[in-house]
This record gives C-alpha cells, sequence and structure tokens, in this order.
C-alpha cells in the first residue's frame, strides 16, 4: 500500500516535482534533505515532498544529465551527497518553466470563464 | 556492471542515511527527545526498503543483482511445487527433444545430398520402365553404352551394393561391413578424395581377371588398423558369403587377400544410407556372387549408376539424351517406351510421385502437431500454477513489487524452465537419433551430428515456448486490480477455453502409436514362438562354405549328403537335411508350366530347395503321397497344398507333371500348409531337390554343443580350410527378427512419448480444473460433501476430453492394424492382447494425470482453504 502511496505521488507531480526540484538547485547545490527542507520552506509549509518521490526523482534526474551528483563534507562534519544543476539541466528548467506557465495560464482561464 | 551496481547501492544507502541523521538532528534541535526524533524522522521518510527499491528502479533493471536475485528465486519456487517443475519440464523436453530428433532426421535423410563437392552436379540415373518391375537398373552395358555416347554427363560410373565380412588375419572371425562393388569411375565422378593412396586404375576393373585391390574408409581404416600410417599395400580378407544376411562369419581362407590401396577421405562413407566401409572393383563381384543378376540377367539389373553434369548441362537435358540412348539399345518392345529419369542425390529428389509431396508435409505436419500439443500442455500446466499463484502474487505486489517485476521473475522462471527443457531436449536428440537412424536403416554419418542449426532452432522453440505460454497467463495473473488486494474473492480471472480437441487428439494419437507398437511387439513374441505348422525349435544349422580346393575335389551337395549320411550311420547323429532357404529367408520365385501351357500361361511358385529328409526334419506332414528321392538328380517334387489348388484345381496332384525351367518334375507328394516362406501367408510352395552344386545349409533336429562340435568335425572333415558357422536355428531367426524389434522398440518409444506428452495435458487442464474450484471444493466439503462425489464431479470436466480421445484413439487404432498387416508376421491386426495391453497402460496414465491433483485437492482440510479467501 505504501508503494501504491508512493507511486501516485510521483505519477500526480511527476513534471512538477522535477521543475521544482531543479528551482531549489538554482541557487546552488544541495543535498537530498536540504532539497526537500527548502521546498517546504519556500511553499511556506504547504508542499511536504514525500521522500519516497524525492529521491526516485533525484535519481532520474541526475541519470537524465540534468542534475550532477557528488559527495561532499557538510559544515556539520557529515558526508553527504549533493545534487548540483548542470547546463543541461538548466534548459531544462527554462523549458518546464515556460510549460508550466502556459498550463498555468490555460487553467487560469478555464477557471475564469467558469467562475464568471 | 556488478560493480558499478554495488557502489551505487552503498551510495544510496548512506544517502539515505544521512538525509534520516540531518532529519533527527534538526528534530532534536528544535527540541524533541532523541528517541522521538528518530521515530518521527524514519515515520516521515516512509518505507526505507521500498523507497530504495524504486530509486533503484530508475537506474535500470536489467542489472545482474536483479538476474540474479531472480534466477535464484525462480529455483526456489520452482522447487517449492515439484509436480509442476517435473511436469512442465518434461512436457518441454519432450517437445523440443521430438521435434529436434525429427528435424534432424528429416535434414539428414530426405534434404540433404551426399556429403561430397558440388553436390548439385553429382546425379543418379536410373531408369523408369512402364511399369516398374520391367526394369530397375541398368546393367554394364548400358554403362559402357552411355559412357561412349553421352555428351551431357562428364564422368559416369556403376556401383552395386556389397555385403561382406572383412579381417585382415585369415584366421580371425570377421567383422560385417557393407561396401559398394564400383567402376573405376566411382570416385571421379563423386569427387571424393583419398586421403592415404589413390583411386583404382581403370584396368584393375578388368573383366574376367579383376585385380584384388580394395579402398577402405577412414572409419575402418581407424577400426581395423588403430589409424596406422603404414596401411597402403596391407591386405585384407573378404568372406565369400552366398548368403546376403548372414552376419559375423569368419573371413572366406578360399579367396585370395585384398590389397589395399587407398583410405577415403574422413567423413566420407558413400552415398545413402552411409554406411559404407569398403570398395571393390566391379569385376571382383564375380568372385563373391557368380550368379549376380549384374551379369545373368544383361541390361535391366542391377546396378546404380551415378555421373556428373558436364559444365552447363542441366538434368533435364540429361534425362532426354540417356532415354533416347536407352531406347537404341533396347530390344524388348516395352523397353522402347523406357524413360530415364536424372536426379540430384538427396532424397526427396530422388522419390517421385505423392511420396515426395508426402514426406516433407508429414513431417511438419507432424513436427506441428507436437509444437501445439507441447504448446497447448504448458499453457494449462502454467495458467494452473498462475491460478494457483495468485494469493502469492498479489501479495508481493502488495509488498511492493512492480507489475513489470513480477512478470520479469515469472519470465525469469519460464525461461530457467526452458533453458534446462531444452538442455535435457538436446540430450534427448542424440539419445533418439542412433535408433532413430538404425530403424530407417541409416546411419548418420558422423559429420551430420545434429549441428548449430538444429541447436538453433532447438532453443528457439524453447524459448517461444516459455514466452507464449508462460509470460501470458503471468500477465493475465498480475492484472489483478489491487482493489480486490490480499484477500477477498478468488474469483479466476476469465475461464480460458481448453482445447478439448487438442487434447483429444493428444489421447487418440498416442492410443494409436502405443497400438502399433504393441502389436510389433506381440508379432515378434508370435513369430518367435508362435504356431508356424512345424517346429522351429531345437534345430541346429551348419553352414559350410567350402574352398572348392579339397583335394578330394569340390565338396557338392552329394558328397555333402554322403558324408552325413555316413556320420548317422557311424555315430549318434540324428537325422540330418540339407536346405538351400532356410525358414523365412529369402526365396526365388520359378515360373512354371503344366504340359500343354501356353508360355505365358505359366504360374510363379517360390522354391524351396531341401533334401527328402528335409520334411522329416522339420516336422512338415505330407498329406498325400511321399518325399522325393533321396538324390539330387532326382526329377521329382512336393507341393504345398496352395500350389497344388491352384496348378489343379480339384484334382489330384500326385503323378503330374511340372516344367521348370525346362526340366520335367514328376509331383509325388503334397505337403501341408505351413509358414515357410514368410510369417504372414501361405503362398504357393514348390519343393525340389537340392542342386548338386548347391551349396545348401546342413539342418539337424538336436541342440547342444555336442551336436555343434559333431558336426564342426564332420564339415572340416571335408574340407579342413572350409568356414563353417554352426547356430541354432532360432538363433538366426532371431537375427533376421532383429529390424521388426527395432521397429517395435521405436513404436513403444514414439508410443510412450506421446502418452506422455497427453498425460501431462490432462494433469494440466485437470491441475488447473481443481485448481479452479479449490475454494468450491472447501465449500463442499465443509458442507459434509463425499470426497467421492466432488471427485465425480471434477473428473466429469476431463472425462470429454478423454472419452472423446479414447473414441477416436480406437477408431485410429483399428486402422493401424490392417497399416501394419505387412510386418506383423501373421499376427492378427485385431490381436485382443495387444488392444487389452494398451487400454491398461491408458488406464494408468489417467489415473496417475487426475488422482494426483484430484487428491491434493481433496486432502486439504475446507477450513485451510476457506481461510486462504477470507
Amino acid at each position: 500500500m505504501a508503494r501504491l502511496r508512493a507511486q501516485n505521488h510521483i505519477e500526480l507531480l511527476q513534471g512538477t516535482l522535477d521543475m521544482l526540484i531543479l528551482q531549489t538547485l538554482q541557487w546552488g547545490p544541495q543535498h537530498g534533505y536540504g532539497i526537500s527542507q527548502t521546498m517546504r520552506i519556500n511553499s511556506g509549509e504547504v508542499l511536504a515532498v514525500d521522500t519516497g518521490s524525492l529521491y526516485p526523482a533525484l535519481h532520474r534526474l541526475e541519470r537524465q544529465g540534468w542534475v550532477k551528483a557528488g559527495w561532499k563534507t557538510s559544515d556539520s562534519n557529515q558526508r553527504v551527497r549533493e545534487y548540483r544543476l548542470t547546463p543541461k539541466g538548466k534548459r531544462q528548467l527554462l523549458s518546464e518553466r515556460s510549460r508550466w506557465e502556459q498550463i498555468q495560464a490555460a487553467i487560469a482561464g478555464i477557471l475564469q470563464k467558469g467562475g464568471a | 556492471m556488478w560493480r558499478f551496481s554495488r557502489r551505487r547501492e552503498a551510495e544510496l544507502d548512506e544517502e539515505v542515511r544521512t538525509h534520516l541523521a540531518m532529519a533527527e538532528r534538526d528534530r532534536i534541535d528544535r527540541g524533541e527527545s532523541p528517541d522521538a526524533a528518530r521515530a518521527a524522522a524514519r515515520r516521515e521518510f516512509g518505507n526505507v526498503g521500498l523507497i530504495k527499491e524504486v530509486t533503484r528502479e530508475i537506474w535500470g533493471w536489467q542489472s545482474v543483482e536483479r538476474l540474479v536475485q531472480d534466477l535464484r528465486y525462480a529455483t526456489r519456487s520452482l522447487r517449492r511445487s515439484p509436480a509442476f517443475t517435473l511436469t512442465a519440464i518434461l512436457t518441454m523436453t519432450i517437445g523440443i527433444g521430438l521435434n529436434t530428433a525429427m528435424f534432424t532426421a528429416f535434414n539428414a535423410v530426405i534434404l540433404r545430398g551426399w556429403p561430397v563437392e558440388n553436390a548439385d552436379t553429382l546425379v543418379l540415373i536410373k531408369a523408369e520402365g512402364v511399369d516398374s518391375l520391367t526394369r530397375s537398373g541398368f546393367g554394364l552395358d548400358d554403362l559402357r553404352h552411355f559412357q561412349q555416347q553421352s555428351r551431357s554427363l562428364a564422368v559416369l560410373a556403376a556401383s552395386r551394393l556389397a555385403f561382406q565380412s572383412i579381417s585382415i588375419d585369415p584366421d580371425a572371425t570377421g567383422q560385417r561391413v557393407y561396401g559398394q562393388f564400383v567402376t573405376s569411375g566411382y570416385f571421379d565422378a563423386t569427387g571424393v578424395r583419398m586421403a592415404m593412396g589413390r583411386n583404382f586404375h581403370p584396368d584393375e576393373d578388368r573383366e574376367g581377371t579383376p585385380a584384388h585391390v580394395i579402398i577402405i574408409s577412414h572409419v575402418l581404416w581407424q577400426r581395423l588398423f588403430g589409424g596406422a600410417a603404414d596401411v597402403i599395400g596391407k591386405s585384407v580378407y573378404l568372406a565369400k558369403t552366398p548368403n546376403l544376411f548372414i552376419a559375423g562369419e569368419s573371413a572366406d581362407p578360399g579367396n585370395p587377400p585384398f590389397v589395399i590401396v587407398g583410405v577415403t577421405r574422413e567423413g566420407w562413407r558413400g552415398g545413402q544410407p552411409y554406411r559404407d566401409d569398403i570398395w571393390l572393383p566391379m569385376q571382383a563381384l564375380r568372385m563373391f556372387r557368380p550368379n549376380d543378376p549384374l551379369f545373368s540377367i544383361q541390361g535391366t539389373c542391377c546396378a546404380q549408376l551415378l555421373g556428373r553434369l558436364a559444365p552447363g548441362v542441366s538434368r533435364e537435358r540429361a534425362a532426354e539424351e540417356l532415354t533416347v540412348l536407352a531406347r537404341q539399345r533396347a530390344t524388348r518392345p516395352e523397353d522402347k517406351q523406357q524413360r530415364v529419369t536424372v536426379s540430384g542425390t538427396n532424397m526427396l529428389e530422388r522419390t517421385t510421385g505423392p511420396v515426395r509431396l508426402g514426406i516433407p508435409l508429414l513431417v511438419l505436419v507432424a513436427t506441428l502437431i507436437v509444437l501445439l500439443l507441447t504448446g497447448a500442455n504448458i499453457a494449462h500446466l502454467q495458467l494452473a500454477r498462475a491460478m494457483a499463484r495468485t494469493r502469492e502474487i498479489r501479495t508481493r505486489m502488495a509488498l511492493g513489487a512492480g507489475r513489470a517485476r513480477v512478470a520479469r521473475q515469472l519470465l525469469t522462471e519460464a525461461l530457467l524452465l526452458s533453458v534446462v527443457a531444452g538442455v535435457l531436449g538436446m540430450a534427448m536428440v542424440y539419445a533418439l537419433l542412433d535408433p532413430l537412424m538404425t530403424v530407417a536403416e541409416m546411419q548418420m554419418p558422423e559429420v551430420w551430428a545434429p549441428d548449430f542449426t538444429v541447436f538453433a532452432y532447438c532453443v528457439a522453440v524453447s524459448l517461444a515456448m516459455s514466452i507464449v505460454f508462460s509470460l501470458l497467463p503471468a500477465l493475465r495473473s498480475t492484472r489483478v486490480s489491487l482493489a480486490h488486494a490480499v484477500g477477498h474473492a478468488s474469483t479466476p480471472p476469465g475461464r480460458p477455453r481448453f482445447n478439448l480437441v487438442l487434447l483429444s487428439m493428444q489421447i487418440a494419437f498416442s492410443m494409436a502409436l502405443l497400438t502399433g507398437a504393441s502389436l510389433l511387439s506381440r508379432a515378434f513374441l508370435h513369430a518367435t514362438t508362435g504356431d508356424v505348422g512345424y517346429s522351429l525349435s531345437g534345430i541346429t544349422t551348419a553352414t559350410f562354405w567350402p574352398t572348392g580346393s579339397s583335394q578330394r575335389g569340390p565338396v557338392t551337395a552329394s558328397v555333402l549328403r554322403q558324408a552325413l549320411e555316413q556320420a548317422s550311420a557311424q555315430w549318434t547323429l540324428p537325422q540330418t537335411a540339407l536346405v538351400e532357404q532356410l525358414p523365412f529367408s529369402s526365396f526365388d520365385s520359378v515360373q512354371v508350366r503344366r504340359p500343354g501351357d501356353e508360355p505365358r500361361e505359366g504360374h510363379h511358385l517360390e522354391v524351396a530347395r531341401m533334401s527328402a529328409s528335409a520334411f522329416a526334419v522339420f516336422g512338415i506332414p505330407l498329406t498325400v503321397g511321399r518325399a522325393y528321392a533321396n538324390r539330387e538328380d532326382a526329377t521329382e517334387a512336393v507341393v504345398n497344398e496352395t500350389a497344388a489348388r491352384l496348378l489343379w484345381r480339384g484334382e489330384s496332384a500326385l503323378g503330374k507333371t511340372l516344367l521348370v525351367a525346362g526340366t520335367g518334375y514328376t509331383v509325388v507328394g503334397v505337403a501341408r500348409d505351413v509358414y515357410y516362406r514368410s510369417y504372414e501367408s501361405i503362398g504357393p510352395m514348390l519343393h525340389l531337390p537340392v542342386a548338386a552344386d548347391a551349396n545348401p545349409t546342413v539342418v539337424v533336429r538336436a541342440e547342444g554343443p555336442a551336436i555343434t562340435a559333431q558336426l564342426e568335425t564332420i564339415l572340416k572333415g571335408l574340407d579342413p580350410r572350409a568356414t563353417v558357422m554352426v547356430r541354432s536355428l532360432s538363433e538366426r531367426l532371431a537375427t533376421r527378427l532383429r529390424d521388426g524389434k527395432a521397429a517395435a522398440q521405436a513404436a513403444w518409444a514414439g508410443g510412450l512419448l506421446a502418452l506422455a506428452l497427453a498425460t501431462f495435458g490432462v494433469f494440466g487442464m485437470f491441475a488447473y480444473v481443481v485448481e479452479e474450484r479449490r475454494r468450491e471444493i472447501g465449500i463442499r466439503l465443509a458442507l459434509g460433501a463425499q470426497k467421492g462425489q466432488i471427485l465425480n464431479a471434477l473428473l466429469r470436466t476431463a472425462r470429454r476430453a478423454v472419452l472423446g480421445g479414447l473414441t477416436l484413439g480406437l477408431l485410429l487404432s483399428l486402422c493401424v492394424g490392417p497399416l501394419l498387416e505387412q510386418v506383423l508376421l501373421g499376427l492378427s491386426p485385431f490381436d485382443p492382447i495387444a488392444f487389452g495391453i494398451v487400454a491398461v497402460i491408458l488406464s494408468g496414465a489417467g489415473v496417475l494425470a487426475t488422482v494426483i491433483p484430484a487428491r491434493r485437492a481433496l486432502s486439504v482440510a475446507p477450513a485451510v482453504i476457506l481461510k486462504q479467501d477470507s
């Protein structure tokens, strides 16, 4: 059942989650936990990213070459796996953002019509 | 790949660990207690194993680790259900093995030409008369005529089958080998090179005084000489066998040694059936068989002609030219109509008429049937298993296995099964091919052992089977909606349509095959122990090959008879007789005429020449009259009752005259009809005294070492250097029945394999039915139903297929008998015992196929079954 939930979330957020991760990494390399925390804080505690979706997504992005992973020692002297945006990832982020904006505009249009 | 995966695994582990550690520290920083922080962090993170699994999945799924895991899992799960595993593997093994064996045999026997270079220009030349009886081959004169006149053939040669015993040492017992008497162009035509030595010179095949030279095969060189380098120039001795079917006699010291001039290249053992080991000059045939029809019947017999097409000449053109040439030489009017055919060396081309299309079609159909049956059986088995595993699969899906993963694991299982079956099938091919080839009187040339093509075929078949028939049911069982999740309703995912027709067909097919096998075995038994009208047991035979150079002159039949009579008088030798044709050997047919008959009115009778005492020794009663005078030159004859009826209808045969090849014989007695020529039927038979110059076999009604020694002493006394072979008649007959025995064995093998397939089919189907109704059975048992009732209800499903199959099988079996009549050695084609044996075997198989799954279903406590579903 747990598996099912994880899967559903990935499916639901697939494109969006990828974009959000890429966006988060735009300000500098971060590790997985850091990404989830940043996203949680930046969304005003609304979006709690499911770890079950986050790690598969990170690894998927890495496989696609949009992010690059490397081991770093953190401030608290702990070895962490940091993800960094690649140039290819930057381009992907741009295209996903514009796609997102189109969708947003489209949805907004529909909602306005329906609401009026 | 492996190291990469291991590294990544470790990284993932560490990544998750640091994530948890950081989350935990954050919570402690916010003031939570360490224990609570750890628990909360874990809760928040979720199922660590699952997340790792999902993340791992991102990194491709063909990792070695995954494969090893799947394989290990597959092995475990297959081992857990040994009945299924065994049945599935056996079914596939039989399917693959049978098909590959058939394919290999078909390829080797039918499709391939002789193993020579430029095989497409090597042709066989055959005569086709108006009817096939008038012309069967060519004589040496035809060969010369063709050689002189033909422009379409570059090389022409003739060969004639030899069947000799060969040995290096004149006193040693020989080895039986096949070979050919060939004209000197034989090796030029076939293009076979010598590994050592040389080809025959043309002048070695002189008429009248052939050179005593021999070429041996590479195989024989290895076997007889151990591959010794100095074999060229060595001598071998060949036995002079008047009867082509006697085996294992010692070399005939009366013959001059043959000098080895050549050893053929490896892999060459003559044309089909590829078992030749020696080649001798054609003219040397006179030495072994002076009366061979090749010399006596000019023109129509009996050499096989082969040749190489001249460049650019088609077979059709060559055939036209040779037809014209053959008709030029024809003297008889019917021969003016004859045609000459020119064909390639593969069997398909050599055969004509419906057989030509029939053989490949038969093989194709048989192959398809076997495939279909195996496939259907596997499908049933897999379906039953998939159903039984529905719960397991659902559980695994609920625990986080994806559909693809489950399907992949099932596929791995199927692949594992088919790989094992493929290997076993290949082993079966090797085990099957030898007997198969022996039955077909073919020996596989070593070079044609199952090759890569066949192996690829084998593997392809096994893969296709596993994918089609294992993955489909597997996929279906994973299509379980998760709403139905773990518990709840084991409604089967749709009821598969059983191919009852296929199942019936299998049963029918195996039944027919088994009936054939059973009949053949019974026939063999019947022939060895059955009643032939006289007594075959307790008779010793002695065959004697004099050298012809004893001081007392040639040992003729008269000399032999007198010596034996003398011995009988002096010693305690029981009554002896001389026989030219032993029972069930090959007989000549002669044309006999009554005085006043037109030449065309003659009747054909089988001739058995035997001394007068032979009737007493064999115990063949004379119904009327007496045996002829005990002399070789007596012009008296005995006919059997059938012949008497044929020739004189109601009249008494006694005192009548018969003209046999110009000599008049007076019929002095009528022998009772007995099975002398064959086991199957009694034909018109003519008994004549042994010819004075014949080389008859001595028969005596006694057995044992004493009589053997006595006979040897007498015969050696006549000619010390003669070859003597003393054996009991039953032993000789058993040798002659060997082919029938081999055929029976092959039929048993085929029948039992077919039965195994059918049994697995019924087993698979029945197992499915039982599995499908497991819940129902549980409820019924819980409600107090009798086990017998339930069993009955279950059996009802299988009953239609089984009854249909048995009915069809019975009909087929009734057709099998008459088809086999030729080889049943006189046994009734509807022999009740043979049919009874089949019935017993079939019921045994039926019980096996149904009782095991049924018992398993009934033996489970109802509570357990019901609990599984709640």
